[in-house]
């Protein structure tokens, strides 16, 4: 146990090196950020116009709750889907190209320490992410910053897992470039299904769905109710479903080529 | 001396796909490693030599004999085990973006051991310079150098090394073989696989020819080349040419007349060479 532990912080120091060292990363850890600065300049102007025709107190506490829940879920949803979609795809595809996957593991590194690495920190790096972009969107005070990064935390989940599986699966990166694109959709589902009920009533199921609900919930002070349970089930669902997918794959994937 | 890794009656299957049957490519493969050997693989490519080493690195699954590792079976053996083996294989890579210290180090600390030997190997291998190169930058051979390091930075008690010159300039060569002898010195066991023979008589102990997944023949090369040696005497003459004799009684008398008549200029034993040996045995070249 102390030989995995000390494995997986060895590991969890070079991905995190790796992470800051690959501009291809940065890039990817710097685009939410990016995106959130967008959303602020873009809706810089909403809540006045929303006051301005709001026709009452009710209608314009609400509107404010949407566009919360809407900057903060997309926020959220970038960070999950940048971060852990192309750091974890891309990272285990380019370890299994380059055959560092299979060095390691001749150094007696086990897959799970090499996966346990890889997971935690694109889930490090998502919140780190995800609360930079919190305060740059700046439409939410920091005593919520507590909870969203715990339902952000929740929601990257499911997303962790299934990224580890299209890692898993891609030959080298330009599999993973094609592996990836499902999975940041999927992420980024969320910010698609505020557009309209239609598109909401599906999203709501989705892995990251559950997070959306969770963040409405917060924004109304309502996330300890229990209209949290149906998407906390949703998003422990997607989890577990996630694991076990992964549990029964990951034997037979992780060899490089 | 104690075996530290045997094998007696490997088979290996590849499947072929399809309907094909699959292809059998390690044929009831036997033969022990003693604590302290170090025991060349030769053969050419396709021979099987890196599938054996896949074999006993847990790298693949044997169909059918035994594998033994520190003497139990391959199948029982534990991470501790493990530990206890260094494995530069045909891919071995290290970090592109990390540094060769970088990557050093990182092997150090996943080995558990203290990262202060590294200076001392760098020299060794010729590496000091480049220490703080970004492995991106450096040329094949420094890789497969900072490679082997990495393989044999926690001091291994059994090291597997498939092709561990490949790619070498002669000098990283002849540095590689100098430490190579130095480890089997020290103790430390070594099973290579070569397709180089000169390497193979340099640096082994013993030497397995391995043809087509089976095991031509596996001794100490000064045996193989013993064994294999041609019934015949070169000598070169002053003024009648070069004569060929044969090494029994007859053949003395030849080369006794030649140098009491001060005819001979040089006389040759006529001793196959490695390669020689693996064409008698197999009827192929490398």
């Amino acid at each position: 146990m102390e030989a995995t532990l000390r494995k997986v912080r060895v590991l969890m120091g070079k991905d995190l090196a790796d992470l800051v060292k690959n501009p291809s990363m940065l890039v990817c850890l710097a685009l939410p950020v990016g995106f959130s600065l967008v959303t602020r300049f873009a809706l810089a102007n909403a809540s006045d116009q929303v006051a301005a025709a709001a026709a009452s107190a009710a209608a314009l506490s609400r509107a404010d709750q949407v566009l919360r829940t809407f900057t903060l879920t997309s926020a959220l949803a970038m960070a999950i889907g940048m971060v852990v979609g192309m750091t974890v795809v891309y990272g285990i595809a380019e370890e299994k190209e380059k055959h560092t996957l299979r060095t390691l593991m001749l150094a007696n590194v086990s897959a799970g320490e090499i996966v346990a690495s890889r997971a935690l920190v694109a889930l490090g790096a998502t919140l780190a992410v995800a609360t930079a972009s919190f305060f740059v969107v700046g439409t939410a005070g920091v005593e919520l910053l507590p909870a969203y990064l715990a339902v952000g935390a929740l929601g990257a989940l499911p997303i962790i897992l299934i990224s580890l599986v299209f890692g898993l699966a891609s030959r080298d990166q330009m599999t993973a470039g094609f592996y990836s694109v499902p999975v940041v959709l999927i992420s980024l589902a969320p910010i698609f299904g505020m557009y309209n009920e239609g598109a909401s009533s599906v999203v709501r199921w989705l892995p990251t769905g559950g997070m959306n609900e969770l963040m409405g919930l917060l924004v109304e002070g309502r996330l300890m109710s229990v209209d949290a349970l149906l998407p906390l089930g949703v998003t422990l669902a997607w989890t577990v479903a996630g694991g076990a997918v992964f549990a029964a794959l990951f034997r037979r994937l992780i060899r490089d080529n | 001396m104690s075996a530290i890794l045997s094998m007696e009656g490997v088979i290996l299957s590849f499947p072929a796909g399809g309907s094909t049957p699959p292809r059998q490519v390690l044929h009831n493969l036997t033969f022990s490693l003693a604590r302290g050997e170090c025991l060349g693989f030769l053969g050419p490519s396709g021979a099987g030599k890196t599938t054996t080493i896949k074999l006993l690195t847990r790298q693949l699954k044997k169909d059918a004999g035994r594998i033994r590792l520190f003497g139990r079976p391959i199948e029982n053996a534990s991470d501790a085990d493990y530990e206890r083996i260094g494995i530069l294989s045909d891919t071995s890579a290290l970090y592109e973006r990390m540094t060769i210290e970088e990557n050093l180090r990182l092997y150090a600390r996943i080995r558990g051991v203290s990262p202060q030997g590294i200076p001392g190997l760098l020299e060794r291998m010729g590496l000091a310079n480049a220490r703080r190169t970004p492995l991106k930058n450096c040329s094949k051979g420094m890789r497969q150098r900072a490679a082997l390091i990495a393989a044999l930075i926690h001091s291994p008690e059994l090291l597997f090394l498939d092709e561990p010159t490949s790619g070498l300039d002669p000098a990283a060569r002849t540095e590689v073989h100098r430490m190579l002898g130095e480890l089997i010195a020290g103790g430390t066991t070594i099973f290579l696989t070569t397709h180089d023979m000169a390497e193979a008589e340099k640096v082994c102990g013993r030497v397995a020819i391995l043809n087509e997944g089976r095991i031509a023949a596996c001794d100490t090369p000064d045996a193989l080349k013993l064994a294999h040696a041609r019934n015949r005497v070169t000598v070169r003459t002053r003024s009648r040419g070069t004569i060929v004799t044969s090494k029994d009684a007859a053949g003395a008398d030849v080369v006794a007349e030649l140098m009491a008549q001060g005819e001979a200029l040089s006389i040759h034993t006529d001793e196959p060479n490695l390669e020689e040996v693996f064409l008698d045995l197999t009827g192929r070249t490398f």
